[in-house]
């Protein structure tokens, strides 16, 4: 059973059609990497995914259970999902090994100490553990990024939500942020990425969604979709931007 | 003309020092209670509930359209007139009474804390709305959302203007000399019609006011600067 089905979805912002007739499958473990202009409906529908947005019509199920009529619930299903946005949000009076722990502790009454043991786990893995004390506004745009993802992993989610996580950073502080998502797939860690960067959709992707128009055009193995379209959209998209 | 300044000090001051007591019991009293309220009616105000939004709006309208040294006499007068004429209907005998300085600090509370709500409700919009997003990305309600990630940092922006609110309230205590609350005004004025060191006692009185404003103001400023610094 795929761990999130997204059945007919679609999303409108008053007359703005969005998101048109979504259906996409997402099996554990799999990275799924969703390309396209901007405008497209990419981060609508990640957002739809863990209802920041929410749905207009259709279902999405997360282990078969539909999570838009969640209601007051959707805080247990958020804690399952977690998200890395293009901006960060990183709470800025907490210190970096805070913004980790805090979530753990306040929403599974973690200890203290176990949540902190546990933080310093995490920034070691994005390698961050020098910076623990540190406000996230001394730390670098890639730095806070990888703060962010631990923030994220901290709650042991299932699925990884990633919107455009490297848009706002400076060119070389990129592969440092794609080297630590990297190291998450290969883990196994179930990943849905909105992002610009196709070498790392064609290196790491499972599979490649490319949309345009609040449509889903194409979607394919990266191989197949990068050297072989089958749409003329996700063509000319490619053309502009490989 | 023959001053005698101090004669005046030796004789105002230490009814003055009592009366500071008196100020900076109200001042701080009042204060908490000022910024309790300005929390609480800007969240009102933020509120999806419409009728407790227009409520708020008008009571906001009604205490920003009054003056404060009006709203005291209120408070003072009429409150316990009204509770002793709603017990006489109902049957009841009212020992209703508040005491001047309580009246003060329920004053303003009331007043600060709807300018001060003002304050709060700005800088709750101005609050990063990403901020609101990790935190329901992590999965706290709306609620625990507002209460770790929205008013800490809109409480810290609101620090500055906080201060200056402060500054200001220190000094409309002498506003409750009216209603009989021996602060330092009334405690001056009495002084100076029973020794007539008039120009002395008004004089001493003014510096006393000076003296507590103004590290209030650089105090203020400090933890500005400090918060600034991150």
């Amino acid at each position: 059973m795929p761990v999130i089905e997204i059945k007919n979805l679609s999303k409108h912002f008053n007359d703005l059609e969005v998101l048109q007739n979504i259906n996409i499958d997402i099996e554990k473990g799999e990275v799924v990497v969703i390309i396209g202009p901007s405008g497209s409906g990419k981060s609508t529908l990640l957002r739809c995914i863990n209802l920041l947005e929410k749905p207009s019509g259709g279902e999405i199920y997360f282990e078969g259970e539909n999570i838009t009529k969640l209601g007051k619930k959707v805080t247990g299903y958020r804690k399952k999902v977690g998200m890395v946005f293009q901006r960060f949000n990183l709470f800025p009076l907490k210190t970096v090994v805070e913004n980790v722990m805090f979530a753990p502790i306040k929403l599974n009454k973690t200890p203290k100490h176990e949540a902190k043991e546990q933080a310093m786990e995490l920034l070691k893995k994005v390698g961050l553990e020098a910076k623990a004390d540190t406000r996230p506004s001394a730390l670098s745009g890639g730095q806070q990024q990888r703060v962010a993802i631990a923030r994220a992993l901290a709650m042991n989610p299932e699925v990884l939500l990633f919107d455009e996580p490297t848009s706002a950073l400076d060119p070389e502080l990129v592969g440092d942020v794609l080297e630590v998502m990297k190291n998450l797939a290969k883990e196994g860690m179930t990943m849905i990425v909105v992002t610009h960067e196709m070498g790392f959709a064609k290196d790491v992707a499972d599979r490649v969604i490319f949309m345009d128009g609040g449509y889903v055009v194409e979607e394919n193995a990266p191989q197949e979709i990068f050297t072989n379209p089958k749409n003329e959209r996700t063509r000319a998209f490619l053309s502009r931007v490989l | 003309m023959d001053l005698n300044f101090e004669k005046a000090l030796d004789l105002l001051g230490p009814s003055l020092l009592d009366g500071i007591g008196v100020v900076l019991y109200i001042t701080l009293v009042g204060f908490v209670g000022a910024m309790i309220l300005a929390v609480l009616i800007a969240l009102g105000r933020l509120s999806k509930n419409k009728v407790l939004r227009g409520i708020l709006g008008v009571v906001i309208e009604i205490v920003r359209g009054t003056p404060l040294l009006v709203q005291f006499f209120y408070i003072y007068f009429v409150v316990p007139a009204l509770v002793k004429g709603v017990a006489d209907m109902m049957g009841y005998i009212s020992y209703f009474s508040l005491s001047a300085e309580t009246c003060g600090i329920i004053g303003f509370s009331i007043n600060y804390g709807c300018y001060m709500s003002e304050v709060v409700r700005s800088s709750i919009l101005a609050v990063d709305p990403g901020q609101r997003e990790a935190g329901l990305a992590l999965g706290f309600s709306e609620r625990k959302v507002m209460l770790h990630f929205i008013i800490p940092p809109a409480m810290r922006n609101s620090v500055p203007v906080f201060g200056n609110y402060l500054v200001m309230l220190i000094k409309d205590t002498s506003l409750l000399a009216m209603i009989s609350v021996q602060e330092l005004l009334l405690r001056t004025k009495t002084f100076a019609s029973q020794t007539f060191l008039t120009v002395e006692a008004y004089t001493i009185l003014a510096l006393v006011y000076l003296v507590l404003s103004i590290p209030l103001s650089q105090l203020s400023r400090l933890v500005e600067r400090k918060l600034n610094k991150g």
